[in-house]
């Protein structure tokens, strides 16, 4: 089973998206940038992140900038789940590597169905 | 203004104070006069002259008083509604000279001074205890959803499991399969068994006519040995004879007695042989008795055990017939039971997650007093803006942007839009409440 880590500030947030996506993949939490990239050492073979811009101690694109030093998560799909509606975030996003954007609220049945269609 | 509206009650209440004094000595006066027995008419005239105006100035005197407390009981009420009317309030006590009047004015200042304290205090207090409740009911609420919603999740997963398990017996169920091959395989074996008992049957039967015959040939193998017998008795007669046949003869029949000895030797050996062959004989017919005994006792007991299991057999077949319409009762029920789950974790299931967009919306909340909170304490060291009607819909439509960066769901951003139409009909923000959600790159 593929595993998909979800790193969002939010509780709730983070249960809805597992809740959508447990029934199909592996998934693991981190609440910020910061754990989400000491938790990358220890989680295994992660095949999707799903990253929130803004979040304490490390936003999401400054989390997804030090993913891409990685060797081991350089092609990683990576999808940005945030409430930020502004161009040039989803810019600086799209410039840094992420694989899609994805604006809150967002169905949890369309998540799954765009994370099956990147992860076949 | 303030003269014409506070100095005729000070005027006449002096006046009125003035007169009920001078009113009140004439008429103690004319009471002297009565007590004494110094009446006149003159006095009396003075008297009723004086009781009159007396009367009516206590009367006068005692509504203005009335007046002045109902003044000053609404006085706090209308500085409260109109803050103009302080300033007037506050000019009383210089207007009356009554020192009464100036505490209750200091009194009323402390009041003031306490009540805007009080005012500034709950302000203060407002933003961060919303706040902190807020966070408070979203932390509890998000710690009853995980456990919830794992729960429900591991329900639910039990219950697909439990049902694919189930579901395997479906056909053998549905359509009697497995019944038809047990009662199949239960025939063959009926019949294997039947079949089983009668080659039992005729194993012994052939076995019981094998001794028998074996008995016969012991039969007439002593019938045989009682000839040879026979036989041996009358050679030994024979060579009796020959020995007197040969004494008569003499010296010439010395050899042939000889030979009649021998013969006569050879008749006793017979007869001992044959009386060992009779023994023998004797103890193999008690064998085939005993055979005999053992093969008809066998039989019995086989025939039984035969039989028991006969009747066990068709008893279980029938305890099994009898099960399966139960076995199929049980398990429609089992389905039924699962569908019945399966409807109630649907129910259940939106409950949860309006839990869970409960608590969101709570946090959201909370992060949105919290930004009013810091934008209100920013704004009160700043001036306010010049084209005050354009500005406004501006700072609307950016405030619009700023909160709707901290909410997550569809029915906040409906509350956000319509609470911008309200604020700023002219204010167009777009909220990106239709769009799909989702762009790949």
């Amino acid at each position: 089973m593929k595993k998909i880590m979800i790193v969002d500030d939010s509780t709730t947030i983070r249960n809805i998206i597992r809740n959508a996506l447990t029934s199909t993949y592996d998934v693991c939490e981190a609440e910020d940038g910061q754990k989400a990239l000491a938790a990358t050492g220890s989680s295994g073979d992660i095949s999707l992140f799903l990253l929130d811009v803004n979040m304490p101690n490390m936003d999401g694109l400054t989390l997804l900038g030090e993913l891409r030093k990685l060797p081991k998560y350089k092609t990683t799909p990576v999808l940005m789940l945030t409430t930020e509606t502004k161009e040039e975030f989803r810019e600086q996003a799209k410039s840094l590597g992420a694989t899609g954007w994805i604006v809150k609220p967002c169905d949890p049945a369309k998540l799954l169905e765009t994370v099956n269609y990147i992860l076949p | 203004m303030k003269s014409k509206r506070c100095l005729p009650p000070f005027f006449l209440s002096e006046l009125i104070v003035f007169l009920t004094a001078v009113c009140s000595l004439s008429f103690s006066v004319f009471l002297f006069y009565t007590a004494f027995g110094l009446l006149s008419t003159k006095i009396i005239v003075f008297g009723i002259a004086a009781v009159a105006p007396s009367i009516i100035c206590c009367v006068c005197l005692c509504a203005m008083l009335k007046k002045s407390r109902t003044e000053r009981m609404d006085e706090p009420a209308e500085q409260e509604k109109n803050p103009t009317m302080q300033s007037v309030a506050s000019d009383k006590p210089i207007l009356q000279p009554e020192p009464a009047y100036d505490s209750e004015s200091v009194q009323k200042q402390e009041q003031e001074k306490l009540l805007k304290r009080a005012r500034t205090v709950q302000e203060q207090l407002c933003r961060p205890v919303v706040s902190e409740l807020c966070n408070s009911i979203s932390h509890s609420l998000s710690s009853t959803t995980e456990p919830l919603s794992k729960e429900l999740l591991g329900i639910k997963e039990s219950c697909a499991s439990f049902l694919t398990a189930v579901s395997a017996y479906d056909d053998d169920i549905k359509k009697h399969e497995t019944m038809m091959l047990l009662k199949e395989e239960s025939s063959a074996f009926y019949r294997d068994l039947n079949g089983l008992a009668v080659t039992i049957q005729s194993v012994f039967s052939l076995l019981e006519n094998r001794v028998t015959n074996l008995k016969t040939v012991s039969s007439r193998i002593e019938g045989i040995s009682v000839d040879i017998g026979e036989i041996s008795a009358q050679i030994r007669l024979l060579s009796f004879n020959a020995s007197i046949e040969a004494i008569r003869a003499g010296a010439a029949g010395a050899g042939f007695r000889v030979i009649a000895g021998e013969i006569k030797r050879l008749s006793a050996d017979t007869e001992t042989k044959l009386a060992d062959i009779k023994k023998t004989l004797d103890e193999t017919n008690a064998i085939f008795s005993e055979i005999s005994g053992c093969l008809k006792e066998n039989e019995a007991k086989v025939g039984e055990v035969l039989d028991q299991r006969q009747k066990g057999f068709v008893s279980l077949t029938k305890t099994l017939e009898g099960y399966f319409p139960k076995l199929e009762s049980l398990y429609e029920r089992v389905m039924k039971l699962i569908g019945t789950l399966s409807k109630s974790m649907d129910v259940i299931s939106p409950v949860v997650q309006l839990h869970e967009i409960t608590s969101q919306e709570i946090g959201n909340v909370s992060r949105v007093v919290e930004y009013f909170s810091i934008q209100m304490e920013k704004n009160e060291t700043k001036e306010p803006p010049d084209n005050q009607s354009k500005d406004d819909c501006a700072a609307i439509e950016t405030e619009a942007r700023a909160i709707r960066r901290f909410l997550t769901t569809e029915d906040e951003l409906h509350a956000l839009e319509h609470g911008i139409l309200k604020a700023a009909p002219d204010a167009h923000v777009d909220l990106a409440i239709n769009t799909t959600g989702i762009q790949l790159f």
